[in-house]
C-alpha cells in the first residue's frame, strides 16, 4: 500500500535505510536519499499546496531549488521553517512537514473562493482598491490583508540551534559540480591550484544524476564517482556539498551557505545548523547549469504537470514514478527523452506532442490532479487526451544569476533562444549550460578549458589530459512562449499567481518597460526570483508590445540566489553575543556588590548600587549623590578615552585641535579642552594634562574615544604630517577612579606613599602628577571634578584596577565612602551645569553652550572659522539654559520642547528643547538643562515644557545652568 | 597606610574557567591559555629619527627593526612592526619595569615609549585546528602556504580589533585584544573551537 | 569589497572607515574669503560617478590614512597609497 509509485529497482536512494515521515499529519514511508518531494511522489501524492493569491491546488513542478509551488512548513515548534521547497528538503527519519496557505485543510481550502474573485484580483489591484472609506484602512483592510498575505508562518520562540560564519580562501572557486564543474575542478586541481568545489546538492553530478548518459563509454555516474575520488584525494581541493553560493560580490568575494545539519533531525553536538561563508577566490568558474522552461497554456498549473527534466530526475535518481499515463509535450529534442524514461519504467505514453511541428497543448483539465489535456494540431483540429501526468519541456534558461549580481545585464542569444551572460565580473568565467552550451560534450569541454585557464592565471601550469568524451548530441529547440488560443488561466509566474493577462494589463496601463512590468505584476518577485517565469514573461510582454525579446531586455538578479536564513548571517553574534561586551576594571567587584548595570555603547557600566534589595534607581541615586556631596563617593571612570601624546610638536598639535591653548599649560597642570568638528559644531570635550615638556595625556568622552582617535590620526597624517608628534591610545592601560566629596583627600592620603604630598597647596585644583601608592605601585593623580565637589581621579595600571577599588572602599570606610554609578554621576554634573551627551549632540556650537570663553581668539583651530558663521551668531539661536519646574514636585521629561505660554504647538513657535533632566537631591526638585531661543535674556521667565507623546505640559522657570556652588568653592578646598 | 597590598589580576582571571569545551571524544583540536606574564610596549618613532632608532635598538637588544609588518626576534624580546613607524615590543623574559627602563635608556628621545602591558588580553592558541577555528572570524588567509610566521597582523575579527602573530616555529598563535574585550574574545574562540574540542588551560 | 592597504596588503572593507574625496586642501583661515573657502572645503564635493581618489582610514588595521583610486560605478580599484610622504618614508 505504501509507496505505490516507487519503482522496484534503480535510483540512487538507499533502500537499506527506510525512513518514516509525516505530511499534513499523515504518515508515509520513504528511503534515505529521497527528498520530501520524491518520497511523496513515490507515495502517489500530487497535491502539495495552495497558490498565493487564488489558492489553486498545486503540485510539484520541478526537482530542484527553482521550485515555485511545493512550499511547505518544515519541522515544528521553535525549529519551524516556512516556505521550504519540498524538492530540496532531504528526507530524514521522523521528518514533519505541513502544507501552507490553506485553511482548514489542503484538500478543502476556504480561500479558494478567491478564484471566483479573479477578475478583481488582477495585477496591481491593490493600487486601485482599499482606499475608501479612509477610516477602514487601519481597522479593516490592513488586518485582513495581513492575515491573507504571505505564504508560510514564522516560528514564535528562539531557535535552539546555533549557526556559524567563516571565511575561506582559494585560487579557483568552482560553483556547481555537474559535468562542467567537475571537469573544471579536475583541471585546476591537477594543475596544483587551491580549489574549492561546491554544489547545492548532497550528491555531485548535476544533470548526470538524472539523464542516463555515457562518458568515455561508461555510465556517466561512474565517471562522476571516479572524479570524486580523485578530487577528494587531492590535498589542494576541498569539496563542499549542500553548499549554495548565493552571491557574487566585489573583488572576488563570494557569499555561500553550507547546510551542515539541515538533513538531520538535530545537529550533532557542537555542530552548527548552517554555516555561512565569505569565500575570497582569485578566480571562479560558474558551472551552475540551466533551468528548464515550462509552457504557458490554459490551466497549466494543475498538479501533475511537471517539467520533463524533473520527471527524468524523479524516475532515474529517485525511482519514483510521478504518474502512470503521461502526455509528453516538448518544443525541444531533449524534452522528448522523457517519453523514453517513462516508458522504460512502466508508464504508459498516451501521446507525444512535438511543438516544433505546430501541435500545441491548449488547456489542462482536472482539479486536484490533471485528468486530461486538450491539444490543438497545426491544422486547428482539437482533441482531448486522458492522462494523469503531463511532461512539459520548452527549452532551457542558463542559471546566470550570479553574473548579474554586480549589475551586468544578460544578452539575448537568438541562436540558443536563451539569455546568456553579458559582460562578466572580474575573475569569473562561465562553463557549460550556464552560458548556453547545453550539450554534455560542451559542458566537459568548457569545464576543462575554464579550469586550465583559471589555473594558469593564478600561476600554475595546466596538466595535459584528454577531454572526456560523451555521446554526440545537438540541441534543437523552437520556443513556444504562450498558446494564444488557450482558455482558462495561463500562469507565467506560479508562485505569485501571475498570468499572461496580467502582463497584457500592465502593458495596456503603460507599464511597458520590463522593470515596470515586473513590479506592477509582481512577476519574478517571489522567493524563487521568477526562475521558471521571467523569460516567458518578458517574451509575452514583447509579443503584446510588438518588440523582440532583445528589445524588451530582462530584469536582473540580486543576492541571495535562494533564501538564506538570518541565523547564518548572524553566526555566533546573537543574544548577548550580538556585539562584544566591554567590561570595566571594577566590573567583577561591582557585580559582587549587586550593582545594576547599563549599556553605554559596548561598555557595561554600573548604573547604581542598590544598598538593599528593591532600592530603585531613583532612591539609590539620591542616596549616592547625598553621601558623595556630604562625605565621599567613588566611581569607575575608566571608560573615558585616554590618549598619550608625545613629541616636540605635541603642544602645537593640541593648540590646533582644541579651541583652547595647551602650549601655555605648565607641566603638572590639567586644562579643560573643547574640540570642534571642522564645520564648527562641538565634537567632543575632555581634560588634557601636561605630564612633561613634550608629554600630554588627553581624555575624551566615553562615546567619543575612538572618533577622537581617528580624528587625531586624520589631522596628523592628512593635514599636518610635518608635525613631530606621536599618539597612542591608553584607554585600556589605565584603570581610573573618581573620588569625590569633602573627604576625598582623606581617603587618598591613606593610599598614597608617604613621600607624596597632596595637600591643597602642593596639589591644587587642576594639578596632575605621577605618584606611587600602596608601597611603590605607580599611579597618576589628577585633581579634576565633574561632580563639583573636591575631587580627584586616580589612575593605576589596569592589572591593579580590581585591587584598587577594593582598597579604596576599605580605607574609605571610616570616611563614609560609598560607590556611585552613572545615575548619580549624571545628576551631579547636571547640578553643576556641565555639558555632556545631551548637549554635545553634534548640533551645538561653543557659543550655544556658553563656552565661548574656551575659544582662544589668538589662534586658529579645527572648526574655528566655521563656528563663526553668521547663522551661529543669530540672536534667537537656542542656547544653554537651566530650568526648574514651577511646582517642586513636578517631574521633568527629557526631550520635551519649550513653548511660550498660550502658543500653539507648531514648529514655528518651537522655542527649543530639553537636553538633560535629573532629580536634584541638593535642591529637592527636578532640574534640567536645555537649549532655549534667546535663552540668556530670559532668565527668570516662565515658559512651558511640553511632550505630547508622554502627555506632559508643565510650567518651568528659566535659570542659570549652574544650580549649585556657582563660584566653585567646593572644588578648591 | 598600613601594609595595603594591591594584587594584580590578569584580564581574563575573573572569567577564564579551565577545562575541556566542546567535543570530548577526540584529542583536543585547539588548546587555549591566557598569557599572564609579559611586557608589551608601543614604540612610535619621532620624526626623522628612524635611523637612530634602528641603530639604538640593535645596540641594546641585538635585533634589527624591520618594516612592512615584519617581526624581528631574539630569545628574550621581539619587535613587531604594526604600522609605519610603530612597533610593539613584546617580551616574556623581561619584567615590565625592566623593559621600559631598557627602552627608555636606549631610545628615550628617539621614540614615544608607551606601556601597554595592561592594555591587552593575550590568548595563546595551539593545536591542529587553530587555523580552522580562527578562520571563523579572521578574513586573512591562514593557509599554511601563505600564513607567515614573519609578520604581525592587525585586523577585525568577530567584531573585535585584534592583533595576532605566530611563534617562530608556527606552532602557536598569540591573539591580542583590548583588555576589556578579553571575555568576548574568549567566548568567541571557545565557541569556534568547540567542534574540534577545546582545552582551556590556566 | 577588498581594499589594498600599502602596509597590510589586501584586506576586507570591514577593517576600514571611509571618509570621502581625497586631495582637498584645508583653506588658509586668514584669507579674505576664508568663510566661503571653508564652507566649500567642508560641504562641497564633486561626487564623481566614475574614477575618483578617496580617503580611507585603515582603522582596524595599521591605522594608516590612504588614498584609494576607485571607480565608484564598478568598484574597480586602481591604486592605493599612503596619504602622506612621511608614511611612505617609514615603509621603504
Amino acid at each position: 500500500m505504501s509507496q505505490l509509485n516507487r519503482l522496484t529497482e534503480g535510483g540512487l536512494i538507499d533502500r537499506s535505510k527506510p525512513l518514516k515521515f509525516t505530511f499534513d499529519g499523515k504518515r508515509f514511508d520513504g528511503f534515505q536519499g529521497d527528498t520530501l518531494a520524491s518520497a511523496l511522489i513515490a507515495n502517489g501524492v500530487s497535491l502539495f499546496g495552495r497558490s498565493f493569491k487564488y489558492h489553486r491546488p498545486r503540485g510539484v513542478l520541478t526537482a530542484g531549488s527553482e521550485e515555485p509551488n511545493a512550499l511547505v512548513e518544515l519541522r515544528s515548534g521553535n525549529r519551524l521553517e516556512p516556505n521550504m521547497r519540498a524538492t530540496t528538503v532531504e528526507l530524514f527519519d521522523g521528518l514533519i512537514a505541513t502544507s501552507q496557505n490553506r485553511w482548514p485543510s489542503l484538500n478543502f481550502d476556504v480561500m479558494s473562493i478567491n478564484s471566483l474573485l479573479a477578475p478583481i484580483l488582477t495585477a496591481g489591484f491593490y493600487y486601485k482598491t482599499f482606499m475608501w472609506p479612509a477610516s477602514f484602512w487601519e481597522k479593516v483592510y490592513e488586518p485582513a490583508i495581513r492575515r491573507a498575505a504571505g505564504l508560510g508562518k514564522p516560528p514564535e520562540g528562539f531557535d535552539p540551534d546555533h549557526y556559524e560564519k567563516a571565511f575561506a580562501h582559494c585560487d579557483v572557486l568552482v560553483i556547481g559540480a555537474g559535468p562542467a564543474g567537475i571537469s573544471a575542478a579536475l583541471a585546476a586541481g591537477r594543475a596544483g591550484a587551491r580549489v574549492i568545489l561546491c554544489d547545492e546538492n548532497p550528491l555531485l553530478g548535476g544533470r548526470l544524476l538524472s539523464d542516463m548518459q555515457h562518458i568515455n563509454d561508461m555510465p556517466a555516474l561512474e565517471w562522476v564517482r571516479g572524479a570524486t575520488i580523485e578530487l577528494e584525494n587531492l590535498p589542494n581541493v576541498k569539496i563542499f556539498r549542500r553548499m549554495t553560493v548565493f552571491g557574487l560580490y566585489d573583488h572576488g568575494v563570494y557569499g555561500a551557505v553550507e547546510r551542515v545539519s539541515d538533513h538531520l533531525d538535530t545537529p550533532p553536538p557542537f555542530q552548527p545548523r548552517q554555516r555561512s561563508y565569505r569565500i575570497i577566490a582569485k578566480r571562479a568558474i560558474l558551472g551552475s547549469g540551466a533551468i528548464e522552461r515550462p509552457m504557458v497554456f490554459g490551466d497549466n498549473d494543475r498538479p501533475g504537470i511537471m517539467l520533463g527534466s524533473a520527471i527524468r530526475t524523479y524516475v532515474n535518481q529517485f525511482a519514483a514514478l510521478p504518474g502512470r499515463r503521461a502526455v509528453v509535450v516538448s518544443s525541444s529534442n531533449d524534452g522528448l527523452r522523457t517519453a523514453e524514461a517513462l516508458k522504460n519504467n512502466g508508464a504508459e505514453i498516451a501521446a507525444v506532442i512535438d511543438s516544433r511541428n505546430g501541435d500545441v497543448i491548449q488547456r489542462a483539465f482536472g482539479g486536484k490532479r490533471v485528468q486530461a489535456i486538450q491539444v490543438r494540431d497545426k491544422n486547428g483540429g482539437i482533441r482531448m487526451i486522458e492522462c494523469d501526468l503531463v511532461s512539459v519541456s520548452n527549452g532551457w534558461n542558463p542559471s546566470l544569476h550570479l553574473t548579474c549580481h554586480l549589475g551586468s545585464r544578460p544578452v539575448w542569444e537568438e541562436s540558443k533562444n536563451a539569455f546568456i551572460p553579458g559582460k562578466l565580473p572580474q575573475g569569473l568565467a562561465v562553463a557549460g549550460a550556464a552560458q548556453g552550451n547545453f550539450t554534455l560534450q560542451e559542458a566537459l569541454d568548457d569545464g576543462l578549458r575554464a579550469g586550465n585557464e583559471a589555473a594558469e592565471l593564478v600561476g600554475f601550469s595546466p596538466i595535459n589530459f584528454a577531454v572526456p568524451s560523451a555521446e554526440p548530441d545537438k540541441y534543437e529547440h523552437k520556443p513556444v512562449w504562450r498558446i494564444k488560443t488557450s482558455k482558462g488561466k495561463c500562469f507565467v509566474d506560479f508562485q505569485h499567481d501571475v498570468t499572461d493577462l496580467d502582463i497584457e494589463l500592465a502593458n495596456r496601463e503603460g507599464f511597458k518597460s520590463v522593470e515596470h512590468m515586473k513590479r506592477y505584476t509582481t512577476l519574478g518577485m517571489a522567493t524563487d526570483q521568477g526562475k521558471t517565469a521571467n523569460v516567458a514573461g518578458l517574451a509575452i510582454l514583447g509579443e503584446v508590445s510588438n518588440r523582440s525579446i532583445s528589445e524588451v531586455g530582462t530584469t536582473i538578479f540580486r543576492p541571495p540566489y535562494t533564501p538564506v536564513t538570518l541565523g547564518a548571517f548572524a553566526g555566533h553574534h546573537t543574544h548577548n553575543e550580538f556585539r562584544p561586551t566591554r567590561l570595566t576594571p571594577s566590573h567583577q567587584w561591582a557585580n559582587e556588590r549587586g550593582a545594576v548595570f547599563m549599556e553605554t555603547g559596548l561598555w557595561m557600566r554600573a548604573q547604581y548600587f542598590p544598598q538593599y534589595p528593591g532600592e530603585n534607581w531613583l532612591e539609590a541615586m539620591i542616596r549616592e549623590v547625598k553621601v558623595t556631596r556630604e562625605a565621599v563617593g567613588v566611581c569607575d571612570v575608566s571608560t573615558l578615552g585616554k590618549i598619550d601624546l608625545q613629541g616636540e610638536d605635541a603642544a602645537t598639535f593640541l593648540d590646533r585641535i582644541y579651541t583652547g591653548t595647551f602650549s601655555t599649560l605648565p607641566t603638572g597642570r590639567v586644562r579643560y579642552g573643547l574640540m570642534l568638528r571642522e564645520d564648527g559644531f562641538v565634537f567632543d570635550d575632555g581634560t588634557t594634562a601636561r605630564m612633561g615638556e613634550n608629554h600630554f595625556l588627553m581624555t575624551t568622552t566615553t562615546a567619543g574615544a575612538s572618533k577622537v582617535m581617528a580624528h587625531l590620526e586624520f589631522c596628523h597624517q592628512v593635514l599636518w604630517p610635518e608635525l613631530n608628534v606621536a599618539f597612542t591610545s591608553v584607554t585600556e592601560q589605565w584603570a581610573q577612579y573618581s573620588i569625590a566629596g569633602p573627604n576625598a583627600r582623606h581617603v587618598l592620603e591613606k593610599l598614597v606613599d608617604p613621600e607624596i604630598d597632596i595637600s591643597n597647596d602642593a596639589f591644587p585644583y587642576m594639578a596632575c602628577k605621577s605618584i606611587s601608592i600602596c608601597g611603590g605601585i605607580k599611579a597618576r593623580l589628577f585633581r579634576i571634578s565633574f561632580s563639583g565637589e573636591l575631587a580627584y581621579e586616580i589612575g593605576v595600571p589596569n592589572r591593579y584596577g580590581d585591587a584598587l577599588i577594593r582598597a579604596l572602599m576599605k580605607v574609605g570606610k571610616e570616611f563614609g565612602i560609598i560607590p556611585y554609578g552613572l545615575e548619580a554621576l549624571s545628576t551631579m554634573r547636571i547640578e553643576k551645569g556641565h555639558v555632556a551627551g545631551g548637549e554635545l549632540n553634534g548640533q551645538t556650537t561653543p557659543l550655544d553652550l556658553g563656552l565661548i570663553k574656551m575659544v582662544s581668539q589668538k589662534k586658529d583651530c579645527i572648526g574655528k572659522k566655521m563656528s563663526e558663521r553668521p547663522a551661529f551668531l543669530e540672536p534667537d539661536r537656542p542656547v544653554l539654559v537651566g530650568f526648574k519646574p514651577k511646582n517642586r514636585t513636578t517631574k521633568l521629561t527629557g526631550g520635551a520642547h519649550f513653548l511660550n505660554i498660550g502658543a500653539k504647538p507648531s514648529l514655528d513657535d518651537d522655542q527649543g528643547h530639553v537636553t538633560s533632566t535629573a532629580y536634584s537631591p541638593s535642591l529637592n526638585s527636578w532640574i534640567g538643562l536645555g537649549l532655549l531661543k534667546n535663552g540668556k535674556n530670559r532668565m527668570g521667565d516662565t515658559i512651558r515644557s511640553v511632550d505630547f507623546m508622554r502627555k506632559t505640559d508643565e510650567l518651568v522657570e528659566i535659570c542659570d545652568p549652574i544650580f549649585l556652588d556657582p563660584n566653585g568653592e567646593r572644588l578648591r578646598g | 597606610m598600613d601594609n595595603l597590598i594591591l594584587n594584580p589580576k590578569s584580564p581574563l582571571e575573573p572569567y577564564l574557567v579551565p577545562g575541556r569545551y566542546g567535543v570530548e571524544s577526540t584529542e583536543a583540536g585547539v588548546s587555549l591559555k591566557e598569557k599572564r606574564d609579559f611586557g608589551l610596549v608601543s614604540l612610535t618613532v619621532f620624526k626623522d629619527h628612524y635611523e637612530d632608532l634602528s641603530n639604538s635598538i640593535f645596540n641594546e637588544f641585538g635585533i634589527k627593526l624591520l618594516l612592512n609588518s615584519e617581526i624581528s626576534r631574539s630569545e628574550k624580546i621581539c619587535f613587531m612592526n604594526i604600522a609605519p613607524g610603530q612597533w610593539l615590543a613584546y617580551s616574556e623574559a623581561f619584567s615590565v619595569l625592566d623593559m621600559i627602563a631598557k627602552l627608555e635608556y636606549a631610545v628615550g628621545k628617539l621614540a614615544s615609549i608607551v606601556d601597554l602591558s595592561d592594555a591587552r588580553a593575550i590568548i595563546e592558541l595551539s593545536g591542529s585546528n587553530v587555523h580552522d577555528a580562527l578562520a571563523k572570524g579572521v578574513s586573512i588567509d591562514l593557509d599554511e602556504s601563505t600564513f607567515s610566521t614573519k609578520h604581525v597582523f592587525c585586523t577585525f575579527a568577530a567584531q573585535l580589533s585584534i592583533t595576532f602573530w605566530q611563534s617562530d616555529d608556527g606552532l602557536r598563535v598569540n591573539v591580542a585584544v583590548f583588555r576589556a574585550f578579553g571575555d568576548s574574545l574568549l567566548k568567541w574562540l571557545i565557541a569556534s573551537a568547540s567542534e574540534f574540542g577545546c582545552d582551556v588551560k590556566i | 569589497m577588498r581594499i589594498p592597504c600599502p602596509f597590510c596588503g589586501e584586506r576586507d572593507s570591514q577593517e576600514y572607515a571611509f571618509l570621502g574625496e581625497a586631495g582637498l586642501i584645508r583653506p588658509d583661515p586668514t584669507a579674505d574669503d576664508a568663510q566661503k573657502q571653508f564652507h566649500d572645503y567642508v560641504h562641497i564635493r564633486k561626487n564623481t560617478a566614475g574614477i575618483t581618489k578617496e580617503l580611507w582610514h585603515h582603522v582596524h588595521g595599521c591605522g594608516s590614512w590612504i588614498v584609494v583610486e576607485r571607480n565608484t560605478l564598478t568598484h574597480e580599484l586602481f591604486t592605493s597609497e599612503y596619504v602622506s610622504e612621511r608614511l611612505r618614508e617609514l615603509s621603504k
